[in-house]
């Protein structure tokens, strides 16, 4: 590519209207101009992009835009630091998906879902102490932690996660060593989400269900698949749970393989 | 064109700041460019809903090229457009693989259900700076950048579909680009 070609095509380039193999070509050849013709060529572009500026519409970004933008970056960083890939597909979900909201962004929501897996598989969740949930004195809380999740997950995670409307079931093996262990998160309008991690290999699935004080099965809230590493599995429409016995069981069993330790 | 060197210093020192993952620098990135990102989305993808998920991953990308922005080069105001730019054809093109462009240089023949004529008031009030402009150009420069500037189209689509030589469809929309910029200049003016 000619100096000419490199002046020429800039404007083609700032708006990316060359197709692939050009675009390529055009930023190879531009990274290997002297060091005056680069300035030329970045004139062009910024000559270019300025043009379009004064065609742009008049409109106001929504304030709460803001907060799910950091959240995203935020939670994009976390998630390279971390390790953990930024696709839903980290985090096999198994079960109903509720339909996205158009105002949450698509990456976001994998990149939350895939943490807050990552977060129960590391065996750490930060329950808010409320009111009625004064009993959970064996859950891990610290500040240190809280703290960790809002730098490295921002505050879209936090508002998420640490709703005052947000509701946490946790569940405990009757048998400290026995494999197994899940949270149940319960937001607005009755739709949850099951965390879950290690349950053990079962054909037929598990079903979350609420039990009486004898374990035997009252209601089934949801049936999904067991056996992965870790799931998050959605759930729509759950009662009123305020008081309830929750159960996690392998289907076709009635000994429950998890048991809620709040209500 | 590079900033000053105050400029180029203050850019430098963000951008090292949002590519090290600094919340802070994230932050002021994001509340210095986060309406012209917005308004550059809005002006071309379907809807605000669109334009508010490509804002949030325009500064994703935004993040993870800040260790490749030189302020020698270009202000810092160009690479955010470039980026947001080249973002939002990639998304145009991948949107066109899957459903019929808009084409807005084509005649709408069949009346249109309820949705999409409020679709096309509000693409009418999108477009409505940049088409009054663009109303003014030669035929053949307003076929060009409207399908490579809104559909985004590349020149060798574009000559391919009009029966044009590509050098023709270049030098159409460098042409087109000049008079939008002395359009504005003259708007400026008066």
């Amino acid at each position: 590519m000619t100096i000419k070609d490199l002046i020429d095509l800039a404007p083609a380039y700032a708006l990316k209207t060359l197709d692939e193999r050009q675009d390529a070509d055009f930023t190879a050849a531009l990274d290997r101009a002297p060091r005056h013709i680069q300035a030329l060529v970045w004139d062009v572009i910024t000559r270019t992009l300025a043009g379009i500026e004064g065609t742009l519409p008049a409109v106001q970004r929504a304030l709460a835009l803001r907060p799910r933008t950091l959240g995203l970056v935020a939670a994009a960083i976390a998630g390279e630091k971390i390790g953990e890939p930024q696709t839903a597909g980290a985090s096999p979900i198994v079960g109903r998906i509720q339909p996205p909201r158009r105002t949450v962004n698509p990456l976001w929501r994998a990149a939350a879902i895939g943490c807050a897996a990552a977060a129960v598989l590391m065996g750490v969740v930060w329950v808010q102490m409320r009111q009625e949930y004064a009993a959970l004195d064996n859950v891990f809380t610290s500040n240190m932690l809280s703290e960790k999740f809002q730098r490295d997950f921002g505050d879209a995670f936090e508002s998420r996660l640490f709703s005052a409307s947000t509701k946490f079931v946790q569940f405990a093996a009757g048998d400290a060593a026995a494999p197994g262990k899940a949270v149940l998160i319960i937001g607005e309008g009755g739709s949850a989400q099951l965390l879950c991690r290690d349950l053990p290999k079962n054909a037929a699935g598990y079903q979350l269900a609420v039990v009486d004080s004898q374990g035997r099965v009252e209601r089934v809230l949801s049936t999904f698949r067991g056996g992965e590493q870790r799931a998050v599995v959605s759930v729509d429409g759950l009662p009123d749970l305020a008081g309830a016995r929750l159960a996690i069981l392998p289907v076709g069993e009635d000994k429950a393989l998890l048991t809620s330790t709040n209500a | 064109m590079a900033a000053s060197p105050e400029n180029q210093a203050v850019d430098m020192a963000l951008m090292q700041g949002v590519a090290r993952g600094d919340a802070e620098a994230i932050q002021r990135l994001y509340d210095r460019f986060s309406s012209l990102v917005y308004r550059m989305a809005y002006q071309v993808l379907p809807s605000r809903d669109d334009a508010e998920d490509a804002v949030q991953e325009v500064f994703v990308r935004l993040w993870r090229t800040a260790g490749r922005y030189d302020p020698s080069r270009a202000a810092l105001v160009t690479w955010v457009m470039l980026i947001t730019r080249r973002f939002l054809v990639d998304r145009l093109r991948r949107a066109r693989s899957a459903l019929k462009p808009a084409v807005l240089d084509e005649k709408i023949t069949v009346p249109a259900p309820e949705h999409e004529v409020i679709a096309s008031q509000d693409k009418r009030e999108r477009f409505k700076g940049l088409m009054s402009k663009i109303d003014r150009l030669p035929a053949l420069q307003k076929t060009v950048v409207t399908r490579a500037y809104l559909n985004g189209q590349t020149l060798r689509q574009i000559g391919e579909e009009l029966n044009t030589p590509l050098g023709t469809i270049k030098s159409a929309l460098s042409r087109a680009l000049v008079r939008l910029r002395e359009t504005e200049t003259e708007g400026m003016a008066t």
